[in-house]
């Protein structure tokens, strides 16, 4: 699998050949609350194949009975959006977010601890004013109908949104802590040869 | 502001936040809120950028993304790709530089699987490689022929770059994939025919002569592998199913393939493919839903307008549009990442095009094409970073044995610019006048 793995994700790291610096770990271990959420997102993902597929179905074998199911292609696009901010929390985990590291990683470890760092920030402010947006929205469109499913409501989709960004704040936030154990040992640790 | 000032904060952010390494997705959301806070196109509203993160995603047609990639997982974990590769090296192994013609034969078969040329390097650039390098030949050559070769597989139908501009530029799915046919056969005509050429001069080996038994198994293997190509294309073709939906059945046909009569895929190695497939499609929609927002910024500056004025202002010929165009897609695919140029270039880009009279279909694959190139030019040659990855070879030979098939991808790039009945041709007889 990991030939495959880096295969498609489309990852733009080239090979790091000519720095000899101490890595930095930047892949948080795996918890429980990793395992849940990967887990349920793949489910989600297996779903949105059946829901089509139930859609192609139902589509040419029933024509002549005049029986649909409008909600099925509603609730794949749903569960679409879901997949798109939910899971872009758990790919934070091992860091699969496309980003164009090739001039960094030239850099000094202790710099590009630092930028990681600054990078979480970064990361946090941009969430933190999409939240502002998507908690209100979440509140406004609470009474406002999708369409064809009765009980799902346009704000109950909004907060996905506040969800997804309410999870990737929790893995900047795991993301930090490990990053200050990580300079506590660089910048202060035992045996880094500073005076 | 100036116009000039304008355009100046709208390149200058978004680079500065990609070369400081973060996340393209969230460079070009912190790009939206500066451009915000500068007050360029609109004030600070973070209700509008999650409605334009929303709706960006929110698309049945955006379904099929994730089922391409689903598709081409289990195709190179279910031993389709070795197949497809044996069944390529029967039908034109035995000619001198055989294995080369295998190579981009194979790829133009994978690439009627997959829709990434990332994936396309990955899984079948590994074997392609192996293969050509057992047959005695050198690393540059194998290597070249298949990056080459790789860019074929977002032109032929499925592909994960069109579905994304057919969506920004509001064309028809089903027209632009079935309009990228005929070019993926050209590009691969135009590597061959270089192959040729190549071969005689540098004396390459013959692939070794096979008996008829052996051709007739070869097929017999593939037989099944092939039905998927043309279960999306002839499914799409037909009309019997939209892209999507042709997505999901070429999934379905693929598992069955893999778990049930290949039976080279293990149900734990499935959940695995799942739940990489879903965080691949996550990062790829999130990229496309903050773009969204990004897009917004641009379309509500006004600039696309301004620029295209700007051009025609020098010509309104559409050839020279589209030769200034090809210049600024080549150097912007050098830096940029595919999905992200997309996005970005679509909105400010299709307005001038459609003002000369370019027809989008025609449009979008020359845009998508000219930054497959551009995964194949350093600095930021995704390609050559996975076939780097997957083969061993360092980066600097990877790059020497591209040089010579930039010449056959040129002319091929020519080919498809300048004659636009070469993309528009197969949509308009099947589809009848789509746009």
């Amino acid at each position: 699998m990991a030939e495959t793995k880096d295969a498609t994700s489309g990852e733009i790291t080239p090979p790091t050949e000519t720095n000899n610096e101490p890595e930095i770990r930047k892949e948080l271990r795996e918890t429980v609350f990793d395992r849940i959420l990967l887990w349920l997102c793949s489910v989600v993902f297996c779903l949105v194949l059946v829901f089509v597929i139930v859609q192609v179905l139902v589509r040419y074998v029933t024509v002549h009975i005049g029986f649909s199911l409008p909600w099925t292609e509603e609730l794949a696009r749903y569960l679409l959006v879901l997949i798109a901010f939910i899971g872009s929390a758990v790919a934070f985990r091992k860091q699969e977010h496309i980003a164009i590291t090739s001039l960094i990683d030239h850099f000094p470890t202790k710099v590009r601890l630092v930028h990681s760092v600054v990078a979480c920030l970064l990361i946090m402010f941009f969430i933190s004013v999409v939240t502002i947006g998507s908690v209100k929205f979440t509140y406004k469109m609470m009474v406002m109908p999708t369409g064809a499913i009765p009980w799902l409501k346009a704000g109950h989709l909004y907060g996905i949104i506040t969800i997804g960004m309410a999870l990737i704040a929790v893995y900047q936030v795991r993301l930090l802590i490990k990053y200050a154990t990580e300079i506590k040992r660089l910048f202060w640790g035992k045996g880094s040869g500073r005076s | 502001m100036s116009e000039i000032l304008m355009l100046f904060f709208f390149i200058a952010i978004l680079l500065f936040f990609f070369i400081a390494g973060i996340p393209v997705a969230f460079s070009l959301g912190l790009t939206t809120i500066a451009l915000m806070f500068l007050g360029i196109g609109i004030g600070f509203n973070p209700e509008l950028i999650v409605l334009r993160m929303f709706g960006g995603v929110n698309s049945f047609i955006l379904l099929a993304i994730p089922f391409f990639l689903f598709a081409g997982r289990i195709m190179n974990a279910g031993g389709m790709t070795v197949r497809i590769f044996d069944f390529s090296q029967a039908m034109v192994g035995r000619v001198r530089g055989g294995l080369g013609h295998v190579n981009i034969l194979a790829s133009m078969i994978f690439a009627g699987m997959s829709g990434s040329a990332v994936a396309d390097a990955a899984g079948l650039g590994a074997i392609e490689y192996k293969a050509m390098k057992e047959g005695g030949y050198s690393d540059e050559v194998s290597v070249g022929i298949t990056a080459a070769s790789a860019t074929i597989g977002p032109i032929i139908p499925p592909s994960i770059p069109l579905v994304i501009y057919a969506i920004l530029a509001n064309v028809s799915v089903g027209g632009i994939l079935l309009g990228g046919l005929l070019p993926g056969i050209v590009i691969g005509c135009a590597l061959m025919l270089m192959t040729t050429f190549y071969a005689h001069i540098h004396n390459f080996p013959c692939g070794k002569e096979r008996t008829r038994e052996e051709v007739f198994r070869a097929f017999k293997n593939g037989f099944l592998a092939l039905g998927t190509p043309i279960l999306l294309i002839g499914g799409i073709v037909s009309g019997f199913f939209t892209p999507t939906e042709a997505a999901a059945v070429a999934v379905v046909y693929a598992l069955i393939l893999a778990l049930k009569i290949y039976k080279e895929l293990t149900l734990t190695e499935l959940w695995e493919i799942i739940k990489q497939t879903m965080i691949d499609s996550a990062v790829l929609l999130l990229l496309i839903s903050v773009a969204n927002a990004y897009a917004f910024m641009i379309v509500r500056s006004r600039l696309p307008i301004i620029f295209a004025e700007q051009v025609i202002a020098i010509s309104s010929d559409p050839l020279m549009v589209l030769l200034i165009i090809n210049i600024l897609l080549l150097i912007v695919g050098m830096f940029l990442e595919t999905i992200a140029a997309l996005t970005i270039l679509t909105p400010v880009l299709l307005p001038l095009a459609t003002m000369v009279g370019i027809d989008p279909i025609h449009f979008g694959l020359v845009m998508v094409f000219n930054l497959m190139i551009g995964l194949l030019t350093p600095p930021f040659g995704a390609v050559l970073f996975v076939l780097n990855k997957a083969t061993g070879v360092p980066l600097t030979k990877v790059v020497k044995g591209c040089l010579p098939f930039y010449i056959p991808l040129f002319i091929a790039l020519a080919l498809i610019t300048l004659i636009p009945a070469l993309t528009l041709w197969l949509p308009r007889l099947v589809l009848g006048g789509v746009r």
